[in-house]
């Protein structure tokens, strides 16, 4: 537990730019909330291993996210379903279904379609309110931190030689 | 542009890629062994197990090794073993989720192979075993009426005879007539006045002196005649009445002599030994093997029979179920090119029966026939197998309107030769068949649940045996000598009816044979239970009967008693009276 919130810290106070740990974040939310074995994470993979996002945030993230989505299941399903039997959408589905990429990408499962929506349209406000809020607990809170007596304090404790230890995954981005 | 991108992370993908690959090389085979043992352990409701699956790329195809499929009722045998299956597949068809095979081989398929382990999923509860009977109730076997002779002693202190019911009220009325009899004696003219008839006869000769002595006389004579004469007459009707009743009383004693036979004909009726009892033997003899071999189908049937039309399609019912968490429901469109999940175009199968091997096709193995359009047909044959001359099976199975299935199946076997086969495991009357010519014609037809199936099996040159453990018991020994004359027979059976409340019915030209026997045997036994039975009932009622009748003796002097009153009056009538009426 102390490992994984010294990486967190780790890749907020590092040098990265914080486009790269969020765009992380979206990918991981993406993988995290959709079924994993769907072909459309293999996309995200090739992504997320070809662009410079921080691969650290991403197996942190789709290890939350996959968590959360056990949660939001219901949801999912609910939502997936209205949408494969929406009648407007029906030809579009349907066309969809009758070729060789649609059947394998198993886009008629319930969960796989309410997730991939949810996890698509909060893509973008997930990248923008992290980027928003890493750039200022970086300005603020960060020196802020750093500067007090508690902070101090933990430098010398277990926890920070865990933190110290912990290699620079960031440097890969 | 090498802020954003780094190019050697496409070495990393590619490195994760092949690693799935390799991943999923090595371990497709054994996911789908597993998906097959899980799917058709489900379907069986048995162990169904598999030595290995082996799947090739290049063209795609599995082949899978030793494929064993417990027998659900039998859980140490296996209903079906298959040596060896293999197939090719269509990929793009596999890619949409179809499993569209033009040729499957099976080789080396095997009913009933014994299995080292237990195949049972759960604790099996064998709901049609019979308790063995361990009270020993002398020759009985089930479908023959008993052989034993009932104990004749028990029968007499159980049973109520009416004779001896009869005697005691015949004793009754005897005492009572007697009784009766007595009483109306003692009031009854006798000897006391008889006498004083002839002392006043006498002193009538006394007094008839003189013409007015003689008047007198004459008028007191009169008298006195008419006195005897009176008496007479009532010791008459006495005599007479007496008669009367002495004359019921007899004919009840003579009516009393065919009560023993009554109870006799009573208790043989009640201790029923006639023929009629007899079961259908037939029934008896091959009713369990085709009951069972009946059960077997249906119950096998009743697992392929869902296999063969989908259920729940379309988006309305997919809808309309819960999923389970975390797997979600597949909505399906409509395709294009509309296709089963499974089609299996022809399977060429070998069998493997004790006789041989039979060859086979089976065509069009789908799971929605509805969608296919075509039933699924089957045919096997063999010819000149080990003890088989040729054998010949073929049928359809067609659910393309689900609610108007029609199957059928017609099957022939010839020549047959059939050894050592047990007709009858009954620890008393064991039957086998130890040598035997079959020719069996099978027709079946099932439209929707309705069962229609007549079986003829033609036997040539058979050897019947009974077993020694019958002992020298009379109907044993009949019955081996009947069995031993039957070379030649046929049975019959018709299966009709719905599949869960099917009727069978059978018949046989060895039932005479069999009925005649066990008739014969029942006739000799009913004699000696009779004779028995007579002996018992009369020594039970001969002394009492015997009572009876002295008791009826005893009503003798009563008789002789009115006859000598009868005979003194009349003396006294004619005698003395006459001889005094000469002197007027």
């Amino acid at each position: 537990m102390l490992t994984i919130l010294a990486k967190i810290l780790k890749t907020l106070n590092s040098e990265t730019e914080p486009l790269q740990i969020s765009l992380a974040l979206s990918f991981a939310m993406i993988a995290g909330l959709t079924p994993l074995w769907s072909l459309h994470n293999i996309l995200v993979l090739l992504l997320v291993l070809i662009l410079r996002v921080n691969l650290a945030t991403f197996v942190l993230g789709w290890l939350g996210f996959s968590g959360i989505a056990y949660v939001l299941d219901p949801l999912f399903h609910v939502l997936g379903l209205h949408t494969l039997t929406n009648g407007a959408l029906h030809g579009l589905w349907t066309a969809l279904y009758n070729s060789t990429l649609g059947r394998i990408s198993n886009f008629n499962n319930s969960i796989l379609m309410g997730s991939l929506i949810i996890s698509l349209v909060l893509f973008i406000p997930l990248i923008l309110l992290s980027n928003f809020i890493i750039i200022n607990y970086r300005e603020h809170i960060l020196t802020w931190v750093m500067k007090s007596r508690i902070a101090h304090a933990l430098k010398a404790s277990k926890f920070y030689s865990i933190y110290q230890s912990i290699s620079d995954w960031g440097r890969l981005a | 542009m090498t802020k954003w991108f780094r190019w050697h992370g496409l070495i990393v993908f590619g490195i994760i890629s092949i690693f799935l690959l390799l991943f999923w090389f090595f371990l497709a085979d054994l996911l789908v062994k597993r998906a097959i043992e899980k799917s058709g352990t489900r379907v069986v409701g048995a162990k169904v197990e598999l030595a290995d699956a082996d799947i090739r790329l290049f063209p795609l195809g599995i082949t899978l090794n030793s494929l064993e499929i417990t027998n659900p009722d039998s859980p140490m045998s296996n209903a079906v073993e298959a040596g060896w299956i293999d197939f090719s597949l269509d990929i793009l068809d596999l890619l949409k989720r179809k499993i569209i095979i033009n040729t499957m081989v099976m080789e080396g398929v095997r009913f009933n192979t014994p299995r080292k382990t237990s195949g049972a999923v759960i604790p099996q509860v064998k709901d049609e075993e019979i308790p063995a009977n361990t009270e020993d109730t002398g020759f009985t076997v089930p479908g023959f009426p008993s052989f034993q002779l009932p104990d004749i002693q028990e029968i007499l202190a159980r049973e109520k005879l009416e004779s001896l019911d009869r005697i005691k009220e015949l004793d009754e009325e005897i005492d009572t007539l007697k009784t009766d009899w007595e009483k109306r004696l003692a009031k009854a003219p006798g000897q006391k006045e008889f006498e004083q008839y002839q002392a006043r006869a006498k002193k009538l000769q006394k007094g008839a002196k003189g013409i007015s002595g003689a008047l007198s006389t004459a008028n007191d004579l009169k008298n006195l005649q008419n006195d005897v004469s009176k008496d007479l007459n009532q010791l008459k009707d006495i005599q007479k009445d007496f008669t009367r009743d002495t004359d019921t009383l007899k004919k009840k004693l003579h009516q009393l002599k065919s009560a023993p036979q009554q109870d006799i004909q009573r208790i043989l009726n009640t201790y029923n030994l006639s023929a009629d009892g007899l079961g259908n033997v037939t029934q008896l003899l091959f009713g369990d093997k085709i009951g069972s071999t009946t059960r077997k189908a249906i119950f096998w049937y009743e697992k392929i029979k869902p296999l063969l039309t989908k259920v729940g399609t379309g988006d309305k019912q997919d809808a309309a179920e819960k999923p389970d968490r975390g797997k979600g429901l597949y909505v399906h469109f409509k395709e294009t090119e509309p296709l089963p999940d499974l089609v299996v175009r022809e399977t060429r199968v070998s069998l493997i029966i004790p006789a041989g091997e039979i060859k086979g096709n089976i065509r069009q193995i789908t799971t929605d026939q509805s969608l296919l359009g075509i039933p699924l047909e089957f045919n096997f044959s063999g010819d000149k197998l080990e003890d088989i001359q040729s054998i010949n099976i073929t049928g359809a199975l067609d659910h393309i309107d689900p609610n108007n299935s029609k199957d059928q199946m017609v099957a022939t076997i010839q020549h047959y030769r059939v050894k050592d086969f047990k007709l009858s495991a009954s620890d008393h009357l064991p039957i086998s068949l130890k040598n035997g010519l079959v020719n069996l014609n099978l027709t079946a037809a099932l439209h929707k649940d309705n069962l229609e199936a007549d079986v003829q099996v033609i036997m040539d040159s058979a050897v019947l045996e009974t077993g020694k453990k019958t002992g020298d018991n009379q109907l044993a020994t009949a019955l081996r000598t009947a069995l031993a004359d039957v070379s030649k027979f046929s049975v019959n059976a018709k299966v009709t009816g719905p599949l869960d409340n099917y009727k069978l019915k059978m018949t046989s030209d060895l039932d005479k044979v069999l009925k005649d026997t066990v008739g014969r045997q029942i006739n000799n036994l009913t004699t000696e239970f009779q004779d028995k039975l007579r002996a018992g009932i009369m020594n039970k009622v001969k002394g009492p009967m015997e009572d009876t009748a002295g008791s009826m003796s005893a009503l003798d002097s009563i008789n002789q008693e009115i006859s000598s009153r009868l005979d003194l009056g009349n003396d006294v009538s004619n005698n003395l009276l006459k001889g005094l009426g000469g002197k007027f």
